[in-house]
């Protein structure tokens, strides 16, 4: 049975599953943040990995307008362990959707039930668990992050008037699909530096 | 579950690089079919 693809004006059910350090990551517990679920493939491929180190880049900035972006896929919990390390993440936590497989990505109409695999997409949800935004990309295509954090500053600034965020690290996404590329500005060292787990 | 004396049956699956590999493929050979529950494990 396909479940209706989440929209927006939804209300997410909660879900739990394991981070790539086997901690229980559960929707509820972020009640009062806006959190980004971005869905993607299959780990260990390249625009999927991009589409992660992008979110691990710009923490700062999601952290300033009080989201919590997260990554999901079917893989299994050792196999996300790995390849967190591989991408070099500190922050970014990126969810094992593993068993029963692709549950989440199920219950939110984002699974390939062809592919066995979901779809790349991300789906934001507000601070009270309503879905605000929903973007389904074609597999091959970066998501376009700019676009989704100019969503959430607007809302951001919308609720925190005068609260002016910083322009920095989102810039470098335009037109810049492979954001390991420059390294300058990306925040990635600044972030392995600072391993908070 | 397989038992010994059976025919094993035809399949393929994606292995390294993306390529297809068929059982029969290695008609001819002994092969081993090394199951195992999870990559990036230990065991």
């Amino acid at each position: 049975m396909e479940a209706k693809r989440i929209a927006t004006g939804d209300i997410l059910d909660d879900f739990s599953l394991k981070d790539q350090d086997k901690g229980d990551w559960r929707l509820s517990s972020f009640r009062g943040k806006r959190v980004l679920l971005s869905f993607h493939p299959l780990a260990w491929t390249q625009v999927c990995a991009d589409q992660m180190r992008c979110l691990e880049r710009d923490m700062d900035v999601f952290e300033s307008l009080n989201t919590v972006p997260v990554g999901i896929s079917i893989d299994s919990v050792p196999c996300k362990s790995a390849w967190a390390n591989d991408l070099g993440l500190g922050r970014l936590k990126i969810l094992a959707d593993f068993w029963p497989h692709g549950k989440v990505s199920k219950d939110l109409g984002l699974f390939r039930e062809k592919d066995g695999f979901s779809e790349r997409a991300n789906v934001l949800v507000d601070e009270q668990g309503l879905v605000v935004f929903v973007k389904v990309y074609p597999l091959p295509q970066l998501p376009d992050l700019k676009e989704v954090v100019a969503f959430i500053r607007e809302l951001h600034h919308s609720e925190v008037q005068g609260n002016v965020a910083t322009e920095h690290c989102v810039v470098d996404l335009q037109g810049n699909p492979l954001c390991m590329g420059d390294s300058k500005n990306t925040g990635i060292q600044s972030t392995s530096e600072r391993h908070l787990d | 579950m397989l038992e010994v004396g059976s025919r094993a049956f035809e399949f393929s699956l994606e292995g390294i690089g993306g390529k297809k590999r068929s059982l029969s493929d290695f008609r001819g050979n002994w092969v081993v079919l090394f199951f195992y529950p999870k990559d990036g494990t230990k065991s």
